[in-house]
């Protein structure tokens, strides 16, 4: 016969996927188990990368706005801004063709309930506009300059909302609903979730409260402009206070969005990954003889080392594949959620976002999914390749398990010892540090099982009296292949408790918030906008009420005092700060800011003085501020110079910068009048139903504020915050579900294993449901330990997961004990493990004695 | 001409004073077309002796020579090359893969050898029928008799035209009839292929088909006997083609 040469070497990898081929489909059910752990990481991970992009990118256009402006320009703080000067810069501007002011505001329609879709009302100089961009008019007329109380709205919703030009539409401003006219219907423009309402410059500037303000440059440039020079020549022009609006797109919720995807997804693929190292190191125990054999009759190591591989590359790549596929299928489904809440009525255009399926989103899943299951492969498949050939003709000793276990609890020690010294440095390196912490354990886990099973072990008397001895045998005898199942087990528990912890943080962190908001609040009733108590943290950007609200309800008899809250937003060391504005001399009637120093009589009457503010210790900190300095601030009318007359508490745990300064001086550097809160106290001896009633009465003017009982509010806002959560325990669902496939596939291995022993078993006396009932003890057992095991593991990784959401979360989370998430995480494991034991313990039940007794 | 020289081989397992003498300082010599039959009660040291001679297992001391190449200068690869080149293994419990056809397991030294994948099969087809299964060749090793398995084991073994062929205890696991037949078609393949044959077993009916006894006892040849009555071809062919057509 020829020799082995190199130019055969392709013939040998022909041959061993064939081989790899043949042992997948003689094991069509583990094939299918494991291979779908592959396939829910890939999916996961994919589905994020192309559905969250594609939402972002039909944000983006929605921001950006279709047939609209070449760039846009705006304040880096939001907010509204007088025009002159700004646009008299802005036309000097080379490129620049035409630049005009807009002053545009999202709202929802009350009226319409829960459920509201948004509404943006532009306001524009009708004849400015013309020149910057387009406005096709399908049906009636334009706006005309001068003109109050018209509308122009697209063609689309009128048709879906049944207006007719003619009709009038009740809008909402800060002084409550104002009656429109709709006088003509504008041509469809491509995608626009949110159905904009064109009114004039005046209207808008009344709508708002904001005489006399924009709050954007819509600019047109000169053909062939670059975009990109014409924006840098602006923002040099205005200075560091105005930036192109679509840099300023929300991108918080996406990326947030994305990181749990994605962390999940990897968690999803490591557990995919370790469920075919798990498959591939049994299979490699099992077919020990085979191996041999191959060896024996002339297989090189490499050969065997290749044969392995490939068997676990095929599944890897099937896997991908259908990961893939699976990605698909969720990222269009990310996307019809995401479709659902950015079109919620028939008021809106229905346009579907269309998926983007970047080249780099699928290499990258690829490439995930397919060096995650060659990782895992590996180490099985070289400890195949280091089979004796001897072993084809006799048992091997057991040596070399106990070596590996000794190696194990060393490389298990050592991970241990670098993962927490990584967790502990920060989160930069806590994400990486969590899944070194998984390995250590997965690594210590054989040292753990005999001391562990001791502790457990009355308590599998009590359940399983009779049998009970053989299943602790079983799991004592066989620590590697307990191992297996238990860390099958242990990294879905770990990442449940984790997740819990973080629910929980996030919870602890807004009940905080909340309940600091509310100290030293005598008030009895809220007034706030319907947004308030939704995620969206930048209370300036949502619908305010004029000062008439205040004026009507002080003149109330029951009132005995009513103070507001004003909101904007400015910038500090190009970081943003949120501004609260206070009336200093009525607003202690009802509410105590937490002043630290100086008296608090006289930091109110200093904050009455012109340019003074009060701000918390973090910004005192970061920014390196104190008591009596000055501070400069970006506010629409450029830098202004505020002094420091008091420093307050942080807000509950939050770690994040805020500023509280006089209504006037808000009025005076930011325009803005309207009130973002009302707070109001009752007179005593008054009867509250009636009280309520007559408050309700004026309320019911201005439809975009709620009326709460202040008492009710923190428990409102906790509610709502828990339905968000529940997203993270689908996603920890996602991650036990390959962990039960896995216990399913250890168990349904280990019987294969001890065909024989079972045999010999029922050959002595041991009836069905005994031999039921020995593997579900085992089950119970593994089930134990892999739960104590994972909450060890999920509480020493939660705080990383805290930290890695705590950066991505503004103003921060801080770490709580998940202790219903310990108690979930054993009971979950519990019942896991007795659930994957079902089938494994009925086709032991079912094992023919003579056959089982013959297994080799 | 010996092809195969075994000097002062001594195999011990463990470590004093537990320690264990497979075989102490066992000296042979194997001609080329010999049929060798080495027996010994269990533990005597039978299989390790034919486990060092085939580069399973390496000696304590000593060395074993085969082709005149030291197979203590090999290396894992070489080793293993040597394996699929020249040696032939029949198990006693065959160790054919459940996975593959029979013809696949015949092809398989070849295919692990680097030969093409169609030249390997007819290649196996034609060993296959040699030993009377060409009508099995699509079975897989669940679908086939002990004596079968046993047959398509030979015939890989034989696949690689090896110059050696270890045989431990390939009768052990069989009923008469299906170990003579094994037997038959080892004698003929040392008559026609004059191929070397070695078996380890404790039947002592291999002496009817044998060349040369060795007697083995606590690791050490107690016996070496050439035995006379040496079936010759014109026997053998006759049963082999009987064989063929069951």
């Amino acid at each position: 016969m020829p020799p082995t040469n190199a130019s055969s070497q392709n013939v040998t990898l022909f041959n061993a996927a064939y081989l790899a081929l043949y042992y997948l489909r003689q094991h069509r059910l583990r094939t299918l188990l494991t291979t779908l752990a592959i396939v829910f990481g890939v999916t996961v991970v994919f589905g994020a990368n192309v559905g969250v992009p594609s939402v972002e990118a039909a944000l983006k256009r929605i921001v950006g706005g279709p047939g609209s402006a070449d760039l846009r320009i705006q304040a880096v703080t939001g907010e509204a801004f007088a025009p002159e000067s700004i646009l008299a810069q802005v036309a000097k501007v080379d490129g620049v063709k035409a630049a005009t002011g807009v002053l545009r505001r999202k709202f929802t329609l009350p009226s319409l309930g829960k459920n509201a879709p948004e509404i943006e009302m532009v306001g524009i100089d009708p004849i400015a506009a013309l020149t910057v961009s387009n406005y096709p008019v399908s049906a009636g007329q334009f706006l005309q300059p001068g003109e109050h109380g018209n509308t122009v709205i697209p063609a689309s919703i009128a048709e879906l909302a049944s207006i007719k030009v003619g009709a009038t539409l009740p809008l909402l401003t800060t002084g409550g609903f104002k009656i429109y006219t709709v006088i003509g219907l504008l041509a469809d423009r491509g995608i626009t979730t949110t159905p904009q309402l064109i009114v004039t410059l005046e209207d808008a500037q009344a709508a708002f409260s904001l005489p006399g303000k924009i709050n954007a440059i819509d600019i047109a440039l000169q053909p062939g402009a670059d975009r990109q020079a014409v924006l840098s020549k602006i923002v040099q022009a205005l200075g560091k206070g105005f930036q192109a609006s679509d840099e300023a797109s929300s991108g918080a919720d996406i990326s947030f969005a994305y990181i749990t995807f994605n962390l999940f997804g990897a968690m999803a693929l490591f557990i995919g990954g370790f469920l075919i190292f798990n498959t591939f190191r049994t299979v490699v125990v099992e077919r020990q003889h085979e191996i041999a054999t191959l060896r024996a009759i002339g297989a090189e190591r490499e050969q065997i080392l290749v044969m392995v591989l490939i068997e676990s590359l095929i599944q890897g790549m099937l896997g991908t594949f259908l990961g893939l596929l699976g990605g698909l299928i969720l990222a269009s489904q990310i996307e019809n959620i995401a479709t659902a809440l950015l079109v919620t009525t028939p008021v809106t255009q229905t346009e579907p976002i269309s998926l983007v399926i970047t080249p780099n989103a699928v290499l990258g899943s690829l490439a995930l999914g397919i060096i995650t299951t060659l990782i895992a492969g590996y180490l099985p498949a070289r400890s195949a390749s280091r089979v004796l050939p001897l072993a084809a003709v006799r048992p091997v000793s057991n040596d070399t398990v106990q070596r590996t276990s000794r190696l194990s609890l060393i490389a298990g020690v050592v991970s241990l010892l670098v993962a927490i010294i990584l967790l502990l440095n920060g989160e930069s390196s806590a994400g990486i540090g969590a899944l070194i912490f998984l390995l250590g354990m997965v690594l210590l886990t054989p040292t753990l099982i005999l001391p562990a099973t001791r502790l457990l072990s009355p308590l599998l008397n009590l359940i399983f009296a009779r049998e009970s001895d053989i299943a602790r045998g079983n799991i004592i005898s066989q620590p590697g292949r307990t191992a297996i199942t238990v860390n099958t087990l242990m990294i879905g528990v770990a990442v449940l408790v984790a997740t819990s912890a973080m629910v929980v943080s996030m919870n602890g962190a807004l009940t905080n918030i909340l309940n600091a908001a509310l100290a030293n609040d005598s008030s009895d009733y809220l007034l706030l906008p319907i947004s308030a108590q939704d995620t969206d943290p930048h209370v300036g950007s949502t619908f305010g009420v004029d000062s008439s609200l205040v004026t009507r309800l002080r003149d109330l008899p029951q009132i005995d005092s009513v103070v507001s809250i004003r909101n904007a937003d400015a910038q500090i060391d190009e970081a943003t700060i949120p501004l609260a504005a206070i009336d200093p001399a009525t607003f202690t009637k009802i509410r105590k800011l937490p002043i630290m120093e100086p008296d608090p009589t006289a930091a109110y009457s200093a904050l009455g003085t012109g340019h003074t503010a009060f701000i918390n210790s973090y910004t005192a900190k970061t920014f390196n501020l104190s008591l009596g300095k000055a501070m400069t601030l970006q506010t629409p009318q450029g830098a202004q110079q505020y002094r420091i007359v008091a420093i307050l508490q942080d807000l509950g745990t939050a770690a994040g910068p805020y500023a509280v300064i006089s209504q006037a001086t808000l009025a005076t550097d930011f325009g803005k009048t309207e009130d973002s809160l009302v707070e109001l106290k009752l007179r005593s001896g008054n009867d509250p139903t009636a009280a309520r009633a007559a408050i309700e009465t004026i309320a019911a003017d201005y439809p975009q504020f709620k009326l709460v009982a202040t008492a009710d509010f923190t428990k409102t806002g906790i509610a709502g915050a828990r339905d968000i959560t529940a997203i993270f325990y689908a996603l920890a669902a996602i991650v036990l579900f390959p962990s039960t496939l896995g216990l399913i596939n250890t168990l349904t291995i280990s019987v294969l294993e001890r065909k024989r022993e079972i045999g010999v078993l029922r050959a002595l006396g041991t009836d069905r449901d005994m031999v039921r009932r020995i593997v579900m003890a085992e089950a119970l057992l593994l089930g134990l330990i892999g739960a104590l095991v994972g909450v060890v593991a999920g509480v020493a990784i939660s705080s990383s997961f805290v930290s890695i959401f705590s950066a991505a979360a503004a103003g921060g989370i801080d770490y709580i004990f998940p202790t219903e998430g310990v108690i979930a995480g054993i009971v979950v494991g519990v019942l896991l493990a007795l659930l994957a034991s079902l089938l494994p313990a009925r086709n032991a039940a079912r094992l023919d004695i003579v056959q089982a007794l013959n297994y080799e | 001409m010996p092809v195969i020289r075994v000097e002062n081989l001594t195999k011990t397992y463990g470590q004093a004073p537990n320690e264990l003498i497979a075989l102490k300082n066992v000296n042979l010599t194997f001609e080329q077309g010999e049929f060798v039959a080495i027996m010994g009660p269990s533990g005597s040291g039978k299989s390790t002796l034919l486990h060092m001679i085939g580069g399973l297992d390496k000696p304590t001391s000593g060395v074993v020579s085969l082709d005149e190449t030291l197979l203590s200068d090999m290396n894992d690869k070489a080793l293993s090359r040597l394996r699929r080149q020249k040696i032939g293994f029949v198990f006693q419990f065959f160790n054919l893969l459940p996975a593959l056809t029979a013809r696949e397991n015949v092809a398989l030294p070849l295919i692990l050898d680097g030969v093409p994948r169609s030249t390997a099969l007819t290649r196996a087809d034609k060993m296959l029928a040699d030993v009377g299964l060409a009508d099995r060749k699509t079975h897989r090793p669940a679908e086939l008799s002990g004596g079968q398995q046993q047959r398509v084991s030979i015939a890989r073994a034989l696949a690689i035209e090896p110059m050696l062929i270890l045989g431990d205890e390939p009768t052990g696991a069989l009923d008469t009839q299906s170990g003579n037949d094994v037997l038959t078609i080892l004698r003929e393949i040392v008559t026609t292929g004059q191929r070397t044959v070695i078996l380890a077993t404790h039947e002592s009916r291999v002496t009817d088909y044998a060349d040369r006894l060795i007697r083995i006892k606590d690791g050490a040849i107690i016996d070496d006997t050439r035995l006379t009555a040496k079936p010759n071809s014109d026997i053998i062919q006759p049963k082999v083609a009987t064989i063929a057509t069951n």
